[in-house]
């Protein structure tokens, strides 16, 4: 029973990584209808961004020893930017393009982002240090749970809320709303297309920002394709939970997370290492089968 | 007669670029030029695969490289020698690992196992509309991976495997490319071809004859796969050596975008395509390498090749959205009449709906 | 003699289609136009090219005299233009508060926006009443009255508005034509307005073009146009060629 708690404890904290890195991805996609393949890479630009630049083994943390009022908002202030860069330089271009020709765009990005990571840190993972506390043990009852985990979960529960009243409570929260349900209306109301896009974006990135310190915190080391299971795990997470919708985006994250956590404990040896088949086979499953997701959006952005 | 081959030029033209390519490369007997003649053949077949898929269809596949890796192990479980195969790959069945096949029985596997997947694959999810069709297929690149690399008695898991007979040279490579190009082309004028394309731009049409289009997409994507398979087994027969690596993102990122470099929606475009991409990456092969200027070596920083691609990806898309090819098809002479069934740019019933203000 | 909007010998193009051919227009300062002709004609091609929804590839637009060619719909809403595009195209997901509020913030002035809503409340008593329902869950007629409060919450000088009477009960319609009408009358707005055929609009318009084909088949001023016998003929096409002006007498 204990070992059934602590796992699901995994789960949730496994699941509110996801959860963020899907909502990242869900924004994108609610408002300009883009898969954006490249958003893993985000993360791994933010976690890279820690350290300083190399190709050693060892990683020497540059931002990552700052304190952390300083590190937190400079490395989400890294990510954004180079969101905002892919924005203006590929995505901007393209905004009257075909769906299938942005899913490729954003497929380059993604390629060229993972290249140029390597090109200046070399092919080597790096173990990284950021905070040796992470993993001092909390007692709640029975159970010890992790301090990351803790952590994690109450960072993904304050973004949630502040990305939801933002969305509510603030004119560019609902003019968002309006140009992800129907952009070129909102265009014929005043709503400037490229602020509001420029918007989703940053948030996306500060998202983004978030998952690379926590994740690089819990993992521990970093690679140039770090970023790749997350999004994919994202992609599966925004399919389940209904594309273009942002609960739809959170619940699929906790489900995936739960899913893969519990497949992880409970799977018999050998099937084990199929986990990622598995994850993926529910994927075309719930296509198939709810191709409008588990929370389905009425018109594309419901509020979180 | 002279309509006739007027009206069919593009293949025959196509092929007769690729022979050229494959004998003034092979005048100058560099020995690295002529592996990269091979892998760019079989790039070819790989990448007009694709095309039969994605560009009749309109439906983005980011998996059919997962098809590359099917047909690639079928090969190599039909020619691989029986001793290795006892060892390693316990798991085959008999026939397999106890003998060893020639090159066009392997050729075969590579072609019917792929398309045997594609069959029930593509049973299932030709029905879904053109995003989630494209998920789909991700998903069914990421299922094949984790499979290949973990179904050790069958595959050898993340181990390679080795001592494949390696019968695949430049023109073998060149004639199972030219062989392509004719299935490809005979594929886009056939009934079936013509229809998928006129409904490829046109949701609305496509779902008032709904059954008819999931059918014509399912041959498509078994052909496609079929296609691409060959390539895969081509690949294997070619390097000797088979591990599942290759078989994920960076090479379903470089088929794809040589298909977008060269045209998505036309043979020509397939073509080209690779015939551009593997240019370019050579030239900034090269350029990595360096020029030896007096005592200094003025070269590009290494990884320069990929990122180089990517950007050439992005400004296609950017600026010439139906790549080099602008989507028509290669011809010289000029056609009696011109032939509707050959301009993939026609005027599709959307244009009409569209209208209607 | 102002010309609000000029739309001068636009071609428009979807693909290989051509759905206007060297179409000109004119507005003035605080006319009612209308624009009639059946389906298909262009009629919301029109429209949606003065609101920058699409590039003609030939031709001019001009607001105020100065061209808005490949302006984006957001610039030339801030130029004063507002389009109630056929199908309302209401926010569904969005309240009707929230609706109307968009519709506010191209002023950057809150309280003369919540100004204009309360307003415009007071005319559209209907959506008083349903302020905190998603717009989606608003009936027919609603939303067409949703549609064209919130575009008037822009503050328009030019307010263009594509077949309000589609789908429509009659009583309905008689109440947004009222509106629209009186916010002519009060706010000195500029009314540009696609009908497929409507006796009402003649009653109440200044100029009236026949649009078939993507071309005008007429103009004139609606008090010439009375009997309808021009516009039958422009309408159901005897007679192609250019629009025969029906001139006053001198």
């Amino acid at each position: 029973m204990i070992q059934f708690l602590q796992n699901l404890i995994d789960a949730i904290s496994l699941g509110s990584i996801y959860a963020l890195v899907a909502l990242g991805v869900g924004l994108l996609f609610g408002i300009l209808r883009l898969i954006n393949f490249a958003h893993g890479d985000f993360i791994t630009i933010g976690a890279y961004a820690l350290i300083v630049p190399s190709a050693d083994v060892t990683a020497r943390l540059l931002i990552g020893g700052w304190p952390w009022p300083v590190m937190i908002p400079l490395i989400c202030l890294i990510v954004v930017i180079a969101a905002l860069l892919t924005d203006v330089l590929v995505f901007r271009p393209l905004r009257r393009a075909s769906s299938p020709t942005l899913m490729i765009a954003s497929f380059a990005v993604s390629y060229i982002i993972q290249n140029g990571v390597l090109m200046a840190y070399g092919s080597r993972p790096k173990a990284v240090d950021l905070w040796s506390g992470a993993n001092t043990q909390v007692l709640i009852g029975n159970l010890r749970v992790p301090m990351l985990q803790l952590i994690t979960l109450a960072v993904t529960l304050i973004l949630m809320i502040a990305l939801s009243l933002f969305l509510k409570k603030t004119p560019y929260g609902v003019q968002m709303r309006a140009a992800a349900e129907d952009f070129r209306m909102a265009q014929y109301l005043g709503v400037r297309g490229n602020v509001v896009i420029g918007l989703a974006f940053a948030i996306s990135g500060i998202l983004a920002g978030a998952v690379s310190l926590l994740y690089t915190t819990q993992s521990g080391s970093l690679s140039h394709t770090m970023g790749v299971p997350l999004a994919l795990f994202a992609f599966v997470a925004v399919v389940i939970g209904g594309m273009g919708s942002l609960v739809g985006a959170v619940v699929g994250g906790f489900t995936i997370g739960i899913i893969v956590t519990m497949l992880q404990a409970y799977l018999p040896p050998d099937l084990r290492a199929f986990r990622d088949a598995f994850a993926f086979a529910c994927v075309i499953l719930v296509l198939l089968v709810r191709p409008a997701g588990l929370v389905p959006a009425r018109s594309s952005f419901e509020r979180v | 007669m002279r309509s006739f081959i007027a009206r069919h030029q593009t293949p025959v033209l196509l092929a007769a670029l690729l022979v050229l390519i494959a004998a003034v490369t092979l005048l100058s007997r560099n020995e690295a030029l002529q592996v990269t003649l091979t892998e760019m053949f079989i790039r070819v077949v790989v990448v007009v695969g694709l095309y039969v898929f994605i560009g009749n269809s309109g439906i983005i596949s980011f998996g059919q490289i997962g098809f590359m890796c099917i047909g690639a192990y079928a090969a190599a479980w039909a020619t691989a020698e029986p001793s290795f195969k006892g060892i390693m790959l316990g798991g085959l069945p008999a026939l397999l690992r106890d003998n060893q096949y020639p090159f066009l029985v392997a050729i075969a596997g590579a072609l019917v196992l792929p398309a045997a997947v594609a069959l029930l694959l593509g049973a299932a999810i030709m029905r879904l509309s053109g995003t989630a069709a494209s998920i789909a297929t991700f998903a069914f690149l990421i299922i094949v991976n984790s499979v290949y690399s973990n179904w050790d008695s069958v595959t050898a898991g993340v181990s390679s495997i080795i001592g494949i007979p390696t019968v695949v040279g430049p023109w073998t490579a060149c004639i199972v490319a030219a062989l392509a190009i004719l299935v490809a082309y005979l594929f886009q004028i056939s009934r079936v071809g013509l229809m998928l394309r006129a409904s490829r731009d046109d949701e609305v049409a496509a779902r008032a004859s709904a059954v008819k289009i999931l059918r014509m997409r399912l041959v498509a994507f078994v052909l496609s796969a079929a296609l691409v398979g060959v390539g895969g087994g081509l690949y294997a027969q070619f390097l000797g050596i088979l591990t599942v690596d290759p078989f994920y993102l960076n090479l379903s990122f470089i088929t794809i975008a040589m298909l977008v470099v060269g045209g998505m929606s036309s043979l020509t475009g397939a073509v080209t395509g690779v015939v551009a991409v593997t240019a370019i990456v050579e030239i900034l092969r090269f350029l990595e390498r360096g020029l030896a200027v007096r005592d200094i070596t003025l070269a590009l920083p290494q990884g320069s090749q990929e990122i180089g691609l990517g950007i050439v990806m992005a400004l296609i898309l950017v600026f010439r959205p139906n790549g080099l090819s602008r989507g028509r098809e290669l011809i010289l002479l000029a056609p009696a009449s011109t032939p509707r069934e050959m301009r993939p740019d026609q005027v599709t019933i959307a244009d009409e709906t569209k209208a209607t203000a | 003699m102002t010309m609000l909007v000029e739309v001068d010998g636009i071609h428009v193009r979807y693909g290989d289609l051509v759905a206007l051919r060297g179409v000109s227009l004119a507005v003035e300062d605080g006319e009612v136009v209308c624009i009639i002709g059946p389906n298909g004609a262009g009629k919301s091609t029109a429209l949606t090219a003065i609101a920058g929804g699409v590039l003609p590839d030939a031709g001019d637009i001009r607001i105020a005299g100065r061209s808005i060619l490949g302006q984006r719909p957001e610039q030339i809403a801030r130029l004063g233009v507002s389009l109630v595009p056929e199908g309302r195209h209401i926010f569904g997901t969005l309240t009707v508060e929230e609706n109307l509020a968009i519709g506010g913030y191209i002023q950057g002035n809150r309280a003369a926006a919540k100004a204009d809503m309360e307003r415009l409340l007071t005319l559209f008593p209907q959506l008083a009443e349903r302020l905190r329902y998603p717009a989606g869950r608003l009936s027919g007629g609603e939303q067409q009255m949703l549609a064209v409060a919130r575009a008037v919450m822009t503050r328009p000088r030019l307010l263009l508005v594509d077949e309000p009477s589609l789908g429509l009960a009659p009583k309905i319609i008689d109440q947004i034509y009222e509106i629209l009408l009186d916010l002519r009358q009060r706010a000195g707005l500029t009314l540009l307005i696609n009908e497929q055929s409507s006796n009402r609009i003649l009653k109440h318009a200044d100029r009236i073009y026949v649009l078939r084909g993507g071309r005008i088949q007429l103009e004139g001023r609606a008090a010439d146009l009375q009997d309808g016998e021009a516009i039958r003929h422009a309408y159901f096409g005897f007679g192609e060629g250019h629009a025969p002006r029906i001139e006053e007498p001198a």
